[in-house]
């Protein structure tokens, strides 16, 4: 990397025995795991974060399937047990060289805000981070996430971005609050969600609605739709919790390219629906000089200003290629079902008849068309995807069921057209009632969860 | 004469509340009537000092003309009397006097310091320490004053400074009480702001010339320094009396406290604290020889040197004083603990950030205009890392040597909110260059209001008063508050500064860590408290994970939208087990479901209803935050449906009350059912 300041010195390549990481304040250890095997890591002695989240001394963690860094504010030692692709020790000659150090005092900013708002009972700061694609946008929403409940608010985190799902699976998007410690360890980078078990982390609760499709512009309407329901519930909540109210909104945004206009309309949409005051940049001054001048003259509907500010992208952030997302869409839709390493959870199988079953398609976008649902019969071409259970009535209308809250998933092991007959993996045993489920267009089956 | 001392007191109570003019006769006479009755020395002393705090401005300087008669012609044991509180009764006596009484009692102040005149006692009124603390804030209140009055071009307040140290004090119980504005006109002073006002100011490099002008004159600091120091040889004779702060004399005096310092340290090797501000002051030296300081923070450094002369002084001082005056409980000479926490701020912000660094320094003094005192509190209260110094008097003096010591970390910690204020100030009074990031447009739209201590009146008195002000509850938070500091969200700011504080907020400053979750818990009672219900809640955990293996999970269904606008996270309620048995029987009594927290599978309590035969089914009952049955009752150790228990209960109890409110008893736990559709309860499992 020809970044001043910063020297890339390749530790060792694909090793598999233990050994030892000393990192000096603000230093970060890049690693990359690939999906199927995994690596155990220690902090021996110091401070260490992932992501925001502070790893405690002598724990154990197991990584699998990620790219990510470990970093150091006061210095520290790592043990490393597994194999690792490709890993190395970013150095930076001072803290004020590591990007990281903007989110801390983005953090501390923040805190300030909330501290202000919580005296004065007002809303909190509430903030957007886009950026392009893979400029680490989730990894500062992540961050500054973690930073906030470390410090003890209970922000919440609005997951814009139906790309990667937090706290659910890829094509939803979800807010939640988040008051406890974070999992490092959890699938999808933020944690898990209630199980009939106890939790060593506590458990999130997120409010999910379902998209079913990749991009935020595949279907606008829909989109901005369902931002403002997730919108409209979490201003309802920041109204009645106190706790939340003061601690604020961080949203995680969609990527926009630099000169995509859709993107830019869909963001301001965010804004809006959120009151969002500050929105993050990641990486891109380009987008920042865009924002800056579309929001310069906007107020948010609380009638502060909004401040459009630029965080430099980590050079440590790594383009994850399609058959990586596909490997880490796959292992958020396991985990939903079957637990992980340290929670293994029983789904049910059931056989229903293709007839108590109503199960809606997401119309392609069209704009004549009234409904972006249509119905659909049970069909093989069903077979291994998952389909979102709609906390509506099968009674309801179209309309009501594609913007109702997702109860969960269930997924499709199996269907038998000759006998009408359909096999589906659901979380929870019990029949699904007047649940009409949904079947999005995105993410494709790749794997077929019971084979 | 007067056998009790209580009507002695009485008596003097009244005798002073007639005190209202500096009528010489009439001290005299209180002076006397102290001498003869030093067996109630207590009693007036303290009937005195009452006296002083209570009385309104204009009667306060006869009564501290009383005090200071009685110390200097009576000496013990009202010396030490008085001693225990002499920092609060001046203080909070300066605080509300207007400017000239100010000035005569600054007077009265250096007359303390020397040895009562004529007398063959060689040692000063008051010992060093007492007055220092004194000193140093008045120092205080002078800068934190000093950017306002650049402004508004007010003339300088006249400053003890003005009158040249003088080795014959004019004591006012010997030689006759100085008259309101006889002895002492008030001369304006030759280096007060209104004879300098457009001087211009450079920018970084040291200007002994210009030093005057905006700041104290450093005949205050000459004269301060010039006080009798047992390590100082060398201290104050370098000082030309115009000068302003050169590197040099700098250089020279933090040497000197090095030297003093080592000698200490070679004393107690094994302390700690010592140690520390040896490595402070060394860090200090580095950074004023190696980086080119502005003169105002040049100043600032001055300033806290000459606090931390004091500070290490203290304890040899102290142990000399412990001879003089017996009575006085000995003088441990604790350390001072906090100065180590000074080192970051110079060690860490080195050239390389000069303007956090001017940004830092400059809140030294309007912290200590301000929150100082708060702050100080809260650490007390929150009994952190900084162990408090270990006063030598049991009394008001402690507090500047504690500010002191508290001041360091803050401002290199915390650029106060106000500190944009002051800055701009300063700027404004052509003190500082326009050095720091561009960001204050940036801010200005965000809504900070400055907490209310911050309030930063242009006034002097106001700047003491909040000096002195009572310790407020939020004032921790609004210390807090100033982890912001004027760093706004500008990018530039965010990515340029790495401020230490803003990590610490992360880490130390959130207290030991669990070693299960890295869950950080402060150490005071309160996080304690937390901590002991967060182990508790681990192991928990622990328990109920193996049990849960065995009966197998699975994941829920997420909760709808009502339902998560009504959910509250819980941090540390979920993990409390008596409040959630609480409110299990609250909700027991009254109209609400009745239910069991679902039982472990090794307390032999049956999962089926004896009477009915149908499983107890598992609830997530929201608002205990538990898994429960529902409409179920514990009877000895078998649960039964509340609704077939009373129904099978109801002719052989004749509970009227229970039987009414059940009256179609199978029907009534359908009803329980039914109730899972309210938003507090939702069904999350049944075992088949």
């Amino acid at each position: 990397m020809s970044i001043p300041g910063l020297g890339q010195i390749p530790v060792q390549a694909a090793v598999s025995s233990t050994r030892t990481i000393s990192l000096r304040p603000a230093w970060e250890w890049r690693f990359q795991v690939p999906p199927g095997s995994s690596l155990t890591l220690k902090v021996l002695s110091g401070t260490a974060e992932k992501d925001g989240v502070e790893l405690p001394l002598r724990n154990a963690y197991t990584f699998s399937g990620i790219k990510s860094k470990i970093l150091t504010w006061h210095g520290c030692e790592l043990e490393i047990d597994g194999r690792c692709d490709n890993d190395s020790i970013a150095e930076y000659a001072n803290p004020a060289a590591n990007p990281a150090t903007s989110h801390v005092n983005l953090h501390a900013r923040l805190n300030d805000m909330r501290v202000d708002a919580s005296r004065q009972r007002r809303e909190g700061p509430r903030l957007l981070v886009v950026g392009p694609p893979s400029s680490g946008k989730t990894t500062v929403a992540k961050t500054l996430t973690s930073y906030a409940t470390r410090q003890g608010y209970q922000v919440i985190t609005v997951n814009a971005n139906p790309k990667e799902g937090m706290l659910s699976l890829p094509g939803t998007l979800s807010a939640s609050v988040f008051a406890t410690v974070m999992d490092p360890e959890a699938v999808d980078g933020w944690g898990s969600t209630p199980t009939s078990g106890p939790s060593t982390i506590p458990v999130k609760l997120p409010m999910v609605f379902h998209y079913g499709r990749e991009s935020a512009e595949d279907d606008e309407d829909l989109y901005r739709e369902l931002i403002a329901r997730l919108a409209g519930a979490v201003s309802s909540r920041l109204s009645e919790d106190d706790e939340v109210k003061g601690s604020g909104v961080i949203v995680d945004g969609i990527g926009i390219s630099e000169d995509g206009q859709i993107g830019l309309e869909l963001v301001a949409h965010i804004v809006d629906e959120f009151s969002v005051n500050i929105v993050v940049v990641v990486g891109s001054p380009k987008i920042h000089t865009q924002l800056s001048s579309r929001f310069a003259t906007e107020k948010t509907s609380l009638g502060e200003a909004i401040q459009v500010v630029s965080i430099d992208k980590s050079d440590g952030v790594v383009e994850r290629d399609e058959s990586f997302l596909e490997q880490s869409r796959e292992a958020v839709i396991k985990e939903y079902f079957f637990g992980d390493a340290k929670r293994t959870l029983s789904p049910q199988i059931q056989q229903v008849d293709f007839d108590s079953l109503v199960i809606y398609k997401l119309a392609d976008y069209s704009p004549d068309e009234k409904h972006s649902l249509v119905t659909e019969e049970p069909s093989s071409l069903m077979q291994h995807w998952t389909f979102a259970v709609m906390n509506a009535s099968v009674r309801d209308s179209p309309d009501v069921v594609r913007a109702a809250n997702v109860m969960g998933f269930v997924y499709v092991a199996d269907v038998d057209e000759d006998r009408r007959k359909i096999k589906i993996l659901a979380p929870v045993s019990g029949r699904l009632g007047d649940r009409p489920l949904v079947w999005g267009k995105w993410p494709e089956p790749y794997i077929n969860l019971l084979g | 004469m007067s056998s009790d001392g209580a009507e002695v007191a009485e008596d003097y109570r009244l005798a002073l509340e007639d005190l209202s003019s500096n009528m010489r006769f009439e001290i005299s006479n209180l002076t006397v009537i102290a001498r003869e009755n030093t067996e109630h020395a207590l009693a007036i002393a303290d009937v005195l000092q009452q006296h002083i705090l209570k009385a309104p401005p204009n009667k306060k300087l006869p009564a501290l003309y009383v005090m200071d008669s009685i110390v200097k012609n009576v000496g013990t044991p009202y010396t030490l009397y008085f001693g225990r509180s002499l920092f609060k009764i001046f203080m909070e006596s300066y605080a509300v006097v207007d400017h000239s009484i100010r000035r005569k009692m600054e007077e009265m102040l250096k007359t303390w310091k020397d040895p009562v005149p004529g007398s063959m006692d060689t040692r000063p009124v008051f010992s060093h320490e007492l007055v220092r603390p004194i000193e140093n804030a008045l120092m205080k209140v002078r800068a934190a004053s000093m950017p306002q009055q650049g402004q508004g071009g007010i003339p300088g307040r006249p400053r003890p400074g003005m009158f040249p140290h003088r080795n014959t004090p004019t004591p006012p119980g010997m030689r006759g009480y100085p008259g309101p504005a006889g002895n002492f006109p008030p001369q304006p002073h030759p280096f007060s702001n209104g004879g300098h006002p457009g001087e211009p100011v450079p920018g970084n490099a040291p200007h002994p010339g210009q030093q005057p002008a905006p700041y104290p004159p450093p005949s205050t600091t000459g004269s301060y320094n010039s006080t009798p120091v047992p390590f100082h040889p060398a201290y104050g004779s370098g000082l030309p009396l115009p000068s302003g702060i050169s590197v040099e004399t700098l250089n020279s005096d933090i040497q000197n406290l090095i030297v003093a310092m080592r000698a200490e340290f070679s004393q107690n090797p094994h302390d700690g604290g010592v140690q520390s501000r040896l490595k402070a002051l060394l860090d200090l030296q580095g950074v004023v020889q190696h980086s080119n300081l502005p003169p105002d923070q040049l100043e600032l450094i001055k300033n806290k040197v000459t606090e931390l002369a004091a500070v290490t002084m203290r304890a040899p001082l102290a142990r000399n004083s412990a001879t003089s005056t017996p009575p006085i409980p000995a003088p441990a000479a604790a350390p001072p603990l906090a100065l180590p926490v000074y080192p970051p701020s110079t060690s860490v912000t080195p050239s390389a950030v000069p303007a956090a660094q001017s940004a830092a320094s400059v809140t030294l003094d309007s912290l200590l205009g301000k929150g100082a005192m708060a702050a100080l509190l809260s650490m007390q209260s929150t009994n952190s890392q900084n162990t408090t110094p270990q006063p030598p008097f049991a009394g008001a003096p402690i507090r500047s040597p504690q500010m002191n010591h508290i001041e360091p970390p803050k401002a290199a910690a915390a650029p106060v909110p106000n500190a944009s204020s002051l800055l701009d100030q300063l700027r404004a009074a052509g003190m500082l260059p326009p050095a720091t990031p561009p960001n204050m447009p940036a801010q200005i739209p965000t809504p900070i209001p400055p907490p209310p201590p911050s309030m930063f009146p242009p006034g002097l008195s106001a700047s003491i008063a909040s000096l002195l002000a009572a310790h407020k509850p939020d004032s921790g938070r609004s210390s807090a508050n100033g982890l912001g500091g004027s760093a706004g969200l500008d990018s530039a700011a965010l990515k340029l500064q790495f401020r230490p504080d803003a990590v610490a907020a992360l880490y130390d400053d959130l207290g030991p860590p669990c070693t299960q979750c890295g869950r950080r818990f402060k150490t005071d009672e309160e996080g304690r408290r937390k901590k002991t219900a967060h182990m508790d809640w681990h192991f928990k955990v622990h328990q109920r994970s193996t049990e849960a293996e065995k009966r197998g999970t699975h994941r829920s269904w997420y909760v709808d939208q009502q339902d998560w606008v009504k959910a509250r996270e819980a941090v540390d309620a979920i993990h409390d087990v008596s409040s959630k048995e609480e409110s299990a029987q609250a909700s027991k009594d009254s109209e609400g479901p009745k239910y069991i927290l679902v039982p472990d599978s090794s307390s032999g309590i049956n999962n089926v209803c004896p009477i009915c035969q149908e499983r107890f089914e598992n609830k997530w009952f929201d608002t205990v935050q538990e898994w429960v049955w529902l409409d179920t009752v514990l009877v000895g150790n078998r649960a039964y449906h509340a609704s077939c228990r009373a129904e099978a209960t109801r002719d052989r109890e004749p509970t009227p009350g229970l039987s009414r409110r059940t009256p179609e008893p199978v029907l009534g736990k359908r009803k329980a059912e039914t109730g899972l559709t309210s938003p507090k309860i939702r069904v999350q499992k049944t075992f088949v």
